[in-house]
């Protein structure tokens, strides 16, 4: 090992000789921008736990995007080192052979280690051979000629490109003692008679790395920041995003609830009052009758409007009633408190029916498990939803004691409340049945179609007589 | 016999509109009027009417929970729900907890009226057919698909059961049993039981029992 005094000679020598003496210096703000950009990665999976970075390479775009740069300033800095080596007189043609071929080796271990891989592939043993080879050839070739120290302005990144600080600072220090080295050799002068060498190399490692890793914190914290500003701006999208559609919809909801308060509110008790005033109107004035249903149709119209808005401004996820569960409720309850073995099934594609449609089943079926409970005096009793392409079936069958679907149409009693089913059933246009006969059980069936096939006339059903229960005594067919 | 009656509504120009039009039928009473559901209830307690007009939406207890109270309490008073909409899911909710039918407030009086009166006989008022329909009832196209239940009749028809044998088989009517047979003679493109047997042995639907394929 050389003595200081040599060493530090001996860079003094090359400074001298070569005016522009690389340093890791100037090197460092790219090498330590990589290494940067590879910690952050680090952070982000704590913050972000994001699966990216569970590969170490540097963040794409960081190093890739300028990768094709370092490997033209390589190739370059390489060519124009040999060029001018070649080129200056006093190498002989042994040291020339030897120069050109360290020169293409060194360029054919760069193609082979450096292209193919990211230029922040974080895999040890690989970067370390790559360095230590690359390394190894340029200080080769820098033994035959100094004009091979232009290659540390592409080395010193190299190494910090490479590896992380706690890697590249010796690996840079080791090339900086190299460095030294090649100077003290070249000066020929002992390191007991002139260490400024190892002075200056001591003084420049120490300005270089301080600087490295001052840079690096300063990137480190620049690359956090954007990142973290990157977050905030997706954060504050997201709120703004989120208090629009909240506004959105508190906006529907307010207008919802305004026109059913006001508009609709005031409608009803505009027809109330012109229904009400109808009444009352005398017979004679024909005019101001003719008036008034015009005015009642209008604000009927008006109100159906009214009723349009707010189903259109309704939320979107507006609870559903189930009729299906309802009904499983009713004969749950039936089979507990009477011990009757009671169960219901729903069949075909169950689907929201209109709300007259649903409370007629609803009713029907209270009625008939009501009838069950009371004069039955079944063991099991079955209750059956059926859902068809254009119309809805009831069913509830008990095994009790029937009657007699004669007498029951002589009437006594409406027939257990079967004449008033009945009524109900054909204001929706449906059709109902018994299916009955002493001691052979009832079963109540009721069908009722889907819209549009209502019979028109609502205003006056009860001009529409109820026609008689349709009764069918059980047989075998 | 008058029939009392008491008006829950938070809204106080449908109060008025109503208490207008019912005060000029003679057998009808307007007892009060409540603006909350837990009026309503504490109301009906007071004064015993014989039916209650029910809206579904107010405040301090709505109009299922009220019905609800009403009905496992003072089962003598009847309870009619009137609605601004007939698409309101708390229709059939009402109509669960006790209500014995519902109508739109804008229903023509001697609709309300009947409603009323057979409300106060215990019977079901039904609104009658709206004519626009808010929701929208998307006719399901015509599916080739047979249902679960269809498949059932259609195996127990294959094996020679009769209507009846089929209805007591699953436990419902033999008028149901013809509907479904009716969907599945259409869906299948037959005309009797026998075709339809054959139709969905063909297309592999149902299979002969004891023969695996």
């Amino acid at each position: 090992m050389p003595g200081r005094a040599e060493i530090n000679r001996s860079v003094d020598a090359a400074i001298d000789r070569r005016r522009v003496r690389p340093a890791p210096l100037g090197c460092v703000p790219s090498a330590a921008a990589g290494r940067a950009s590879r910690e952050w990665e680090g952070v982000w999976v704590v913050a972000g736990g994001d699966a990216r970075a569970s590969s170490r390479a540097l963040a794409p775009g960081a190093w890739e995007e300028g990768a094709w740069l370092w490997h033209a300033a390589f190739y370059g800095l390489l060519a124009i080192s040999t060029v001018s080596a070649l080129l200056a007189n006093g190498l002989e043609g042994r040291r020339e052979a030897a120069l050109v071929g360290l020169a293409l080796a060194l360029a054919a271990w760069y193609s082979l280690l450096a292209l193919p891989f990211h230029m922040g592939d974080d895999r040890l043993p690989l970067s370390l051979a790559f360095l230590g080879g690359t390394i190894g050839l340029w200080y080769g070739l820098l033994t035959l000629h100094p004009a091979f120290y232009l290659l540390l302005f592409i080395l010193y990144p190299l190494v910090f490109s490479r590896l992380r600080l706690s890697g590249a600072i010796p690996v840079a220090l080791a090339l900086n003692t190299l460095t030294v080295l090649r100077e003290v050799l070249d000066s020929g002068r002992p390191l007991t008679e002139d260490w400024s060498p190892v002075r200056w190399g001591i003084l420049s490692a120490t300005l270089g790395i301080g600087f490295a890793v001052w840079i690096t914190r300063i990137i480190h914290q620049s690359v956090e920041r954007r990142q973290l500003i990157e977050q905030l701006q997706t954060t504050r999208q997201e709120l703004a995003e989120a208090e629009r559609e909240a506004g959105r919809l508190a906006e529907r909801g307010r207008l919802a609830r305004e026109i059913h308060d006001t508009l609709a509110q005031g409608l009803i008790s505009i027809v109330l009052l012109l229904e009400a005033t109808e009444d009352a109107l005398p017979p004679v004035s024909a005019t101001a009758r003719r008036h008034l249903e015009q005015a009642l149709r209008t604000a009927r119209e008006n109100l159906g409007e009214a009723r349009r808005l707010v189903w259109e401004l309704r939320p979107e996820s507006l609870a559903t009633a189930s009729l299906g569960e309802a009904l499983q409720r009713q004969v749950q309850r039936l089979g507990e408190e009477t011990g009757i073995a009671a169960s219901a099934t729903v069949t075909g594609r169950p689907r929201q029916l209109p709300a007259d449609t649903e409370v007629a089943l609803l009713r029907i079926a209270q009625e008939a498990l009501a009838n069950v409970r009371k004069h039955s005096g079944a063991s099991r009793m079955a209750l059956t939803l059926s859902y068809m392409e254009d119309e809805t079936v009831l069913d509830v069958r008990d095994d009790g004691v029937g009657f007699d679907p004669e007498q029951c149409r002589a009437g006594a009693g409406g027939g257990y409340g079967l004449r008033g089913m009945n009524e109900r059933v054909h204001e929706l246009g449906g059709r109902l049945t018994v299916e009955t006969s002493p001691g052979k059980g009832t079963t109540v069936a009721v069908s009722l179609p889907e819209a549009g096939e209502v019979p028109a006339g609502p205003a006056t059903p009860a001009a529409a007589p109820a026609p008689a229960v349709a009764l069918e005594a059980e047989e075998a067919r | 016999m008058t029939i009392r009656l008491l008006i829950a509504d938070d809204h106080p120009v449908v109060r008025d509109g109503l208490r207008n039009m019912l005060q000029g039928v003679p057998d009808f009473e307007v007892a009060g009027e409540a603006t909350t559901g837990a009026e309503a209830v504490s109301m009906v307690e007071r004064l015993g009417p014989d039916v209650v007009l029910m809206d579904l939406r107010m405040p301090e207890m709505d109009g299922v929970a009220a019905t609800s109270r009403i009905r496992a309490r003072f089962p003598g008073t009847h309870v009619l729900v009137l609605t601004t909409y007939d698409t309101d899911a708390d229709i059939l909710r009402a109509v669960e907890a006790g209500a014995t039918g519902y109508l739109l407030k804008d229903a023509a009086r001697e609709h309300l009226y009947a409603a009323i009166r057979s409300a106060a006989r215990g019977e079901t008022a039904l609104a009658p057919a709206v004519a626009s329909r808010l929701v929208g009832r998307m006719r399901t196209p015509a599916e080739e698909a047979l249902t679960a239940r269809e498949i059932e009749v259609l195996a127990l028809v294959a094996k020679g059961a009769s209507n009846a044998a089929i209805a007591a088989e699953l436990f419902i009517s033999e008028a149901t049993v013809k509907t479904h047979l009716i969907h599945i003679f259409v869906k299948l493109g037959v005309d009797d039981r026998t075709a339809a047997v054959v139709a969905a042995l063909e297309r592999g639907i149902i299979r002969l029992p004891g023969r695996t394929r």
